[in-house]
């Protein structure tokens, strides 16, 4: 299928970013706090380790303190360091001693190490308070830390899962509604491609045998009616194909081409006393499919006149870098001219029409590289520019 | 110059024997019928850990010796009687509890094992 619907994807894609943001958030703040929690447990487990080693060495230093023996020997507690203080917190003896000691705390971190703080009571050997410290295992930490991130990865993956899952689910019903419209169209297509092709031909044929209609106006008006039935055609399959088509790049004489086709147009503007006038002033060659050239002017011209009052003026001008149609018609506000160049889009739904002319001018624009520049004035009328590089 | 010497020699043993004076006075009753010095020592490390609360303490002891101002037991106290611990002046009391300390101190015979 041909037909897209980037609009709701593109919506969808924004809601699928806000969902996944705003989950990444969340579960970002839910893991830091988990993290926060096993953390300062993992510090409180090895506290209690470093407070437990530490309860050991009471009954070594009351052994000390009734020894007679001449030489003693400091009391070592395996995996933690100690140090003795007096009542007056001054330094007794120990086998480390520590450059800064938290007298109003028990436990704290310092550098990687845990230290732990008790006042010991009696006061065996003369030491009143003891500090210890114990180098911080950071083992548990970093599995901690591998884990969440582990866990926020799968959990990021899962949602990203999910939302893709559920961004197909709320599509379905459009994609579903985009694929009966393209079916629709192209049977319509079809459907017309008979009947408009035999009115065309039948019309020519009746001009050529009976001479005395070839002025009639009734006649006249089946023709251009045929005509605008038979753009339709093209420009519906041409929307059809467009992906499939095979683009025959040629040197094409845009000027001449250009008023060949304001010529052909000249009739429709006419029956709606629309005064048509060529500016074009310089002779361009420009590199590109015939039948996208066509359909680039046809469309724009095809617009300028549906969109034209009775008695109204539309200018064709071929400049060096661009070739621009002007209009003096109903024109657009702002927020129509947002959307205008969409498939389907239609700024004026009193006229009739597809809404897939702009659309066709601008996949055109596209696909040369060139700038489309669309400026509209309710009431005022509407100026269509195709920049070009020289 | 005879003279000199003698009188340099009197001076130096004087002070030898003021060192020496404090601790032997207490020694005299301390290794006999009164408790020994070195649990007493103990006693006080036990109960003021630093040695200034510990020298504060017996020098406030030996001043004015009384049942409360003893630090030891009170099993002990019952049977050595504080109360008639002899009084020392303040100056001979601090001499005392100076030697006393630098004498029995634990914490200089403690070896800190190496890692």
């Amino acid at each position: 299928m041909s037909i897209t619907f980037e609009s709701e994807k593109k919506a969808l894609r924004r809601f699928l970013a806000l969902y996944l943001i705003s989950t990444f958030f969340l579960i970002a703040v839910g893991l830091a706090i988990f993290y926060n929690y096993s953390f300062h447990r993992i510090i409180d487990h090895q506290n209690s380790v470093l407070k437990f080693r530490t309860s050991l060495i009471v009954p070594m230093l009351r052994k000390l303190h009734t020894s007679i023996e001449p030489h003693l020997l400091y009391p070592k507690i395996e995996g933690i360091h100690t140090a003795l203080y007096d009542i007056d917190k001054n330094y007794l003896i120990g086998d480390f001693k520590p450059e800064r000691v938290d007298w109003h705390r028990e436990f704290w971190q310092e550098d990687n190490m845990l230290y732990y703080r008790k006042n010991l009571e009696p006061y065996y050997i003369g030491a009143a308070n003891i500090v210890a410290a114990m180098p911080l295992d950071k083992t548990p930490i970093i599995v901690l830390r591998n884990r969440i991130i582990l866990a926020f990865i799968f959990a990021m993956l899962f949602v990203f899962f999910i939302s893709r899952w559920l961004g197909k689910l709320f599509l379905a019903p459009v994609r579903n509604t985009f694929e009966l419209l393209n079916r629709f169209i192209q049977d319509t297509a079809h459907e017309l491609n008979t009947p408009v092709s035999t009115i065309v031909t039948n019309v020519e044929l009746f001009k050529n045998l009976y001479f005395e209609f070839e002025s009639s106006e009734e006649l006249r008006r089946i023709e251009i009616a045929s005509k605008r039935l038979s753009r339709l055609y093209d420009d519906l399959v041409y929307l059809q194909l467009n992906h499939k088509r095979r683009r025959k790049i040629e040197n094409i004489s845009f000027d001449k081409l250009l008023k060949e086709r304001a010529d052909y147009f000249a009739s429709f503007a006419a029956r709606k006393n629309i005064e048509l006038k060529n500016e074009i002033d310089i002779s361009v060659l420009k590199e590109m499919d015939r039948e996208d050239a066509i359909k680039l002017i046809d469309n724009l011209l095809s617009n300028s006149v549906k969109y034209t009052r009775y008695g109204g003026k539309i200018w064709v001008r071929l400049k060096k870098g661009f070739f621009e149609v002007e209009d003096s018609g109903i024109g657009m506000d702002k927020e129509a001219l947002k959307h205008v160049t969409k498939r389907f889009f239609r700024a004026d739904e009193s006229v009739g029409g597809f809404g897939i002319g702009l659309h066709i001018v601008y996949e055109i624009v596209n696909f040369y590289g060139w700038e489309l520049d669309i400026d509209s004035k309710k009431e005022v009328g509407t100026k269509v520019r195709v920049i070009w590089e020289e | 110059m005879g003279r000199v010497a003698f009188i340099f020699v009197l001076l130096l043993e004087c002070m030898i024997a003021k060192e020496d004076t404090a601790l032997k006075r207490c020694a005299v009753c301390h290794e006999s019928k009164a408790p020994p010095l070195s649990r007493i020592y103990r006693r006080y490390l036990m109960l003021y850990s630093s040695k200034e609360r510990i020298r504060n303490k017996m020098v406030d002891f030996l001043v004015s010796p009384s049942l409360q101002k003893s630090a030891m037991p009170l099993g002990m106290r019952k049977r050595f009687n504080p109360q008639a611990h002899p009084a020392y002046s303040k100056t001979v009391a601090k001499e005392a509890a100076k030697e006393l300390i630098e004498k029995f101190d634990i914490v200089p015979r403690i070896i800190v094992p190496k890692r």
